[in-house]
């Protein structure tokens, strides 16, 4: 059987996820536009996501 | 004399006679067909045309005996039996049903011994113009092919009688009998040894036990106990099922089948499931015309793993269903001797659960209050039902399983091309219930930070006790001024939002004033406990990256480099004032992070979870409106390394309370009076004692808690609130929570963790994600406000574990917990342990707590656990025990409450249970069980009774050797020798000891304990005189 294929998701935080790709993605969530394996994708989110805090934190702190 | 010839039984025979051993007082197998003759045929004439049914059929003239351990039906002559009438048209009309329904109810109700002929029960009952035959019959000599041939029989004698013409019946080329003996000779040595071996295959690897959302535990042994729940389909649901199965290349019993293996599959969360199906067990012409026992079980594997499409899935079940009917003429008896040979009473063997579609017959008017399977559907094309077991399922739950089949059936047919997890269990109305009602609302509104809360609180009881620890007692206002100075030296060096401060403290004042001065700088607290290992200490504090470490001079050395050093002078040159925006580094939000705490998974490194201000201000708010205590004192006993102690140090805080610093064992623990809150974990009872106690509330969390472990510390204590509290660290020290009030009752095993706080969205779902009915087990998922924000600097495993949730606002993540729990009918919720470390042993998944909860009720055992334990290679479980118990009262306890695959095979005493430093039962260091004492483990039996079954044992299963401790199935008994070795046991010792006592007892020394039992029992009824008699009897005897 074909491994499972999963996206990488982010929301309006810029907050990262992996999301099952034959599923329904949930309102407010957005394809980030990496798609493969479980493990490729998060080791996708473990290089791009480098600042963990969300965006509004962000935006204020800078 | 009646002359009578005896055959060897069927296999279908034995293994009917078998089941029925089990509760041969009950009616299970009773079979009930009516008839009404045609108006004409008067009484005589009726039961004349009985009896030359009878005449014909060799099975309606036999019974069955064990004949020396071996089971044989008896075929008697034909003589002509009267048939009892009644003539109920004297009576008023209204009366006239009733009679006959009593009747009716009570003819089907009555148990027919399998061993005296017989096997059925007969009544002629006129209610008008015709008379009513009323035909009970055992299922040992009657299918439901049988029947059919009945009626059609009776009809073509009656017709003859009315007519004066021959009957038109079949002739009987053989007799049930013959096809008995042709059964044995077929289905012996390579041939049966070859179709054993397909189904051997067939079944490898299946679950023992399909995990149905049960009400109850299984009892320790399975009796008949059922009931039917009534249902019709929807209109045109056959006809469309007939379309779908013909484009199939499939039948309509097919699509059921399918249908019901879904179901069976969401409600039980397996993949693997295994249905009995049965086959007419007529392959021959021969046979066809006869009455008797043909049928036989099939078990029906169903593989619904990889989420496949209706459609997929109708193939699947239909090739298995081909092949399994190929091989439908092996006994099932043998499959189960073969399969699983040390049956466990409590559990029926292969499959549990079973669907039959009979579209023409009706269903029996009688409902028998019995049950073969834990549910089994009967599908006809008018009325259908399912039938359950009362023991395991309430009525509420089996109408909701026959719902749920319905709308899951309903919506495949419609479209089969939707994936099996895709298929609707729930209507709207429960949706909404599981999805909003019973999930919370997960916030309340805009939250401050921690800090404001503190400084609301300091400015308003400046003057209360708010720190006491040993001869230390510091005021609102003295704590809140030594936290502001030390925060402005803290900010001087660096500390601010988004950064971290590690806290290498002891538990002592200056923890506090850190603690709170970590916050108010804006920065997030890491507990460092100075109690772990070096190691430890030095990658927590690498991982955590703190911008400063505080330590006091006694502990500076533990964390190396250049800390800073509380020597109380710290600061004191600062202003006390609170800090404001302006004084820290950035402002400070709701949203940056107060604290980092390190858990340790299961698996891999410890973590650092991210809780922020707004998650634990959530929590705090909850905590305050439910614990009222937290107003008074609480005693902070635990490291702040572990969440579970945030309430009692931060709670009381917020809410005009006294924190008391002291080890739970310490006297300054219990100086200054009881507390008024206290939070503990389940090891921690057995601790508080009547000065530690608190007054006002209890709250116990951080592990799964029984209601047997409370029960000695609630009657001591009736006027005190107890909570239980539930919540992993990412979710902020409790999510969901139980409020026992003082007087409520409360249940013996696992107790609830109840509903979720005010600021956490809790959902229950499948592995496809999709809310799982009441009552069935899902995985714990929380979302909402108290949701963190995720690992320090772990990007891929935050991503990993909190995941996009598709049902509340858009957005929005949910932790997913790895928990199992189930919900209630009223929406409560019941923890069931971890998903990753489910417990399972030959198989059958165990629930720890279940066993430790009956240990627990043993009066003589103050602290229980069991573990699973793999020490020899096979795991098994073994039991530890705090207290004077005996180990063979708490095995014959155990066995009396638990099913026998969750008995303990060792025991183990102890002092007491060890502990981790945050106080849970630390299960690596449960020591393993001395190997058994006599080196291969051979207890020699004991007594007259042990001797007896063990000599019985050893020469009916030809093994030299048999101990006390030596089980009968273990040895390689199979049901057939268990009937020989009862029977040479009954003629030894003479006393009524029925079937089942093996199955329930097959280990020696029970099995003796039982014998010895059922002779104190008959002594018991006699008299004096006759136990005098038989004792001058006995020395009588010669010797």
């Amino acid at each position: 059987m074909a491994e499972p294929r999963f996206l990488v998701v982010r929301n309006d935080e810029e907050q990262y996820s992996i999301w099952s790709a034959d599923r329904d993605l949930p309102a407010g969530w957005h394809d980030a536009g990496f798609a493969g394996s479980r493990e490729e994708c998060l080791a996708h989110v473990e290089a791009v996501w480098t600042d963990l805090r969300p965006r509004s934190v962000r935006e204020v702190s800078s | 004399m009646t002359r009578e010839w005896t055959f060897p039984a069927s296999f279908a025979q034995e293994r009917v006679w078998l089941a029925n051993q089990l509760d041969p007082g009950s009616p299970v197998y009773n079979v009930s067909t009516p008839w009404r003759f045609p108006a004409g045929v008067d009484a005589a004439t009726a039961a004349e045309v009985v009896d030359r049914v009878v005449a014909r059929h060799e099975a309606l003239r036999t019974h069955l005996r064990a004949d020396d351990g071996a089971l044989v039906q008896v075929v008697r002559e034909h003589e002509p039996v009267a048939i009892p009438t009644e003539d109920l048209r004297d009576r008023p009309e209204a009366e006239r049903a009733a009679r006959f329904a009593a009747l009716r109810t009570e003819l089907a109700h009555t148990p027919i011994p399998l061993d005296a002929p017989p096997l059925w029960r007969a009544r002629l009952v006129r209610l008008d113009d015709a008379w009513l035959l009323l035909f009970v019959v055992h299922h040992a000599v009657f299918d439901s092919r049988s029947a059919v041939l009945l009626v059609d029989e009776l009809a073509a004698f009656s017709r003859a009688a009315l007519t004066g013409a021959s009957a038109a019946v079949p002739e009987l080329p053989i007799q049930y009998a013959d096809f008995a003996a042709w059964q044995r000779d077929q289905l012996a040595g390579a041939e049966l040894d070859r179709q054993l071996d397909f189904w051997k295959r067939h079944l490898a690897g299946a679950p023992a036990v399909t995990r149905l959302p049960l009400d109850r535990p299984r009892p320790a042994q399975l009796g008949f106990a059922g009931d039917e729940v009534r249902f019709d389909l929807p209109d045109g649901l056959l006809d469309r099922i007939g379309q779908l199965a013909a484009g199939a290349a499939a039948t309509p019993y097919m699509v059921l089948l399918a249908g019901f293996a879904a179901l069976l599959s969401r409600i039980s969360g397996d993949t693997d499931v295994v249905v009995g199906v049965s086959t007419a067990g007529r392959d021959t012409a021969e046979v066809m015309p006869l009455i008797g026992m043909f049928v036989n079980p099939v078990a029906l594997r169903c593989d619904v793993g990889g989420d496949p499409s209706f459609t997929e899935l109708l193939g699947r079940v239909r090739d298995g269903l081909v092949d399994a009917m190929e091989h439908g003429q092996t006994p099932f008896q043998r499959i189960v001797e073969a399969i699983d040979p040390q049956r466990d009473p409590s559990v029926q063997p292969i499959f549990q659960t079973s669907l039959n579609f009979i579209p023409d017959s009706g269903l029996d008017p009688v409902e028998l209050g019995t049950t073969k399977d834990d549910l089994a559907f009967d599908v006809t094309a008018g009325q259908s039902r399912l039938v359950y077991r009362t023991d395991l399922f309430d009525r509420s739950t089996a109408e909701s399983v026959v719902t749920r089949y319905v709308r899951l059936l309903d919506a495949a047919v419609t479209d089969p091309q939707r994936p099996v997890s895709a298929l609707p269990l729930l209507d709207d109305a429960e949706r909404e219930l599981v999805l909003d009602v019973w999930a919370g609302a997960g916030t309340a509104g805009p939250l401050p930070t921690v800090v404001d809360e503190v400084q609301r609180q300091a400015a308003a009881t400046p003057d209360a006790t708010a720190l006491v620890c040993a001869d230390v007692r510091l005021t609102y206002a003295e704590l809140n001024t030594a936290a502001n100075r030390l925060a402005r030296v803290l900010v001087a060096r660096g500390a601010g939002p988004e950064t971290r401060v590690a806290l290498a403290l002891p538990r002592a004042p200056e923890l506090l004033v850190a603690v709170l001065a970590v916050l108010k700088a804006g920065a997030a607290y890491v507990p460092v406990d100075t109690g772990y290992p070096a190691g430890r200490i030095a990658y927590l504090l690498s991982d955590a990256e703190p911008a400063l470490v505080l330590a006091l001079p006694e502990t500076a050395a533990l964390v190396g480099g250049d800390p800073v050093l509380l020597d109380g002078e710290t600061g004191a040159d600062r202003s006390g004032a609170d800090l404001t925006d302006a004084d820290r580094t950035a402002p400070l939000r709701a949203d940056h992070p107060a604290y980092v705490l390190y858990t340790s998974g299961s698996t891999g490194r410890p973590k650092g979870v991210v809780v922020e201000h707004r998650a634990l201000a959530a929590y705090l708010a909850w905590a305050r409106d439910t614990y009222p205590g937290l107003a008074g004192t609480t005693l902070l006993h635990s490291p702040v390394s572990f969440d579970l102690t945030v309430t009692g140090l931060l709670g009381p805080l917020t809410a005009g309370g006294t924190v008391r610093l002291a080890a739970i064992d310490s006297p300054q623990a219990r100086a200054g009076g009881r507390p008024s809150f206290l939070k503990v974990t389940p090891s921690h009872l057995p601790l508080l004692d009547a000065e530690l106690s608190p007054t006002t509330d209890l709250v116990i969390g951080g592990e799964a808690l029984t209601g047997e472990q409370l029960a000695g510390w609630r009657a001591t204590h009736p006027d005190v609130a107890v909570v239980n509290e539930y919540g992993p660290t990412e979710a902020t020290v409790g999510c969901v929570a139980a409020r026992i009030g003082p007087g409520e009752p409360m249940a013996a095993g696992p107790v609830p963790i109840g509903r979720p706080t005010a600021g956490a969205r809790v959902y229950l779902l499948d592995a496809a994600l999709n809310p799982v009915p009441p009552g069935v087990v899902g995985e714990l998922y929380v979302a909402g406000d108290q949701l963190a924000r995720g690992y320090l600097r772990r990007p891929a495993l935050t991503a990993e574990r909190f995941l996009p949730c598709p049902y509340g606002p858009p957005g929005q993540r949910m932790y997913r917990t790895g928990d199992l729990a189930r919900r209630r009918a009223d929406g409560t919720l019941d923890y069931l342990g971890r998903r990753d470390d489910q417990v399972k042993v030959r198989g059958m998944r165990i629930e720890l707590g279940e066993i430790e909860s009956v240990m627990l009720a043993h009066p003589e055992v103050r602290e229980a656990a069991v573990a699973v334990r793999a020490d020899s290679g096979e795991p098994t479980l073994v039991g530890y025990h705090v207290g004077t118990a005996e180990e063979a009262h708490l095995v014959a306890e155990l066995a009396r409450e638990l099913p026998a695959h969750l008995v303990p095979t060792a025991f183990v005493r102890l002092d007491a249970l060890p502990l981790t430093p945050n106080g849970k039962l630390d299960r690596a260091a449960l020591p393993a069980p001395a190997a058994a004492a006599s080196g291969d483990g051979h207890v020699p039996p004991r007594t007259d009774a042990e001797i007896l079954v063990a000599e019985v044992y050893a020469d009916i299963l030809q093994v030299e050797k048999v101990g006390a401790h030596d089980d009968f199935f273990a040895l390689g008994g199979n049901s057939l020798r268990g009937m020989r070795a009862m029977a040479r046991i009954r003629a030894e010792v003479d006393v009524d000891l029925p079937m089942r006592a093996l199955f329930s007892s097959p280990v020696v020394a029970d099995l003796a304990a039982v014998i010895e039992q059922r002779i104190t029992a008959e002594l018991d009824q006699l008299s004096d005189t006759e136990v005098a008699a038989l004792l001058a009897a006995e020395k009588d005897t010669p010797a």
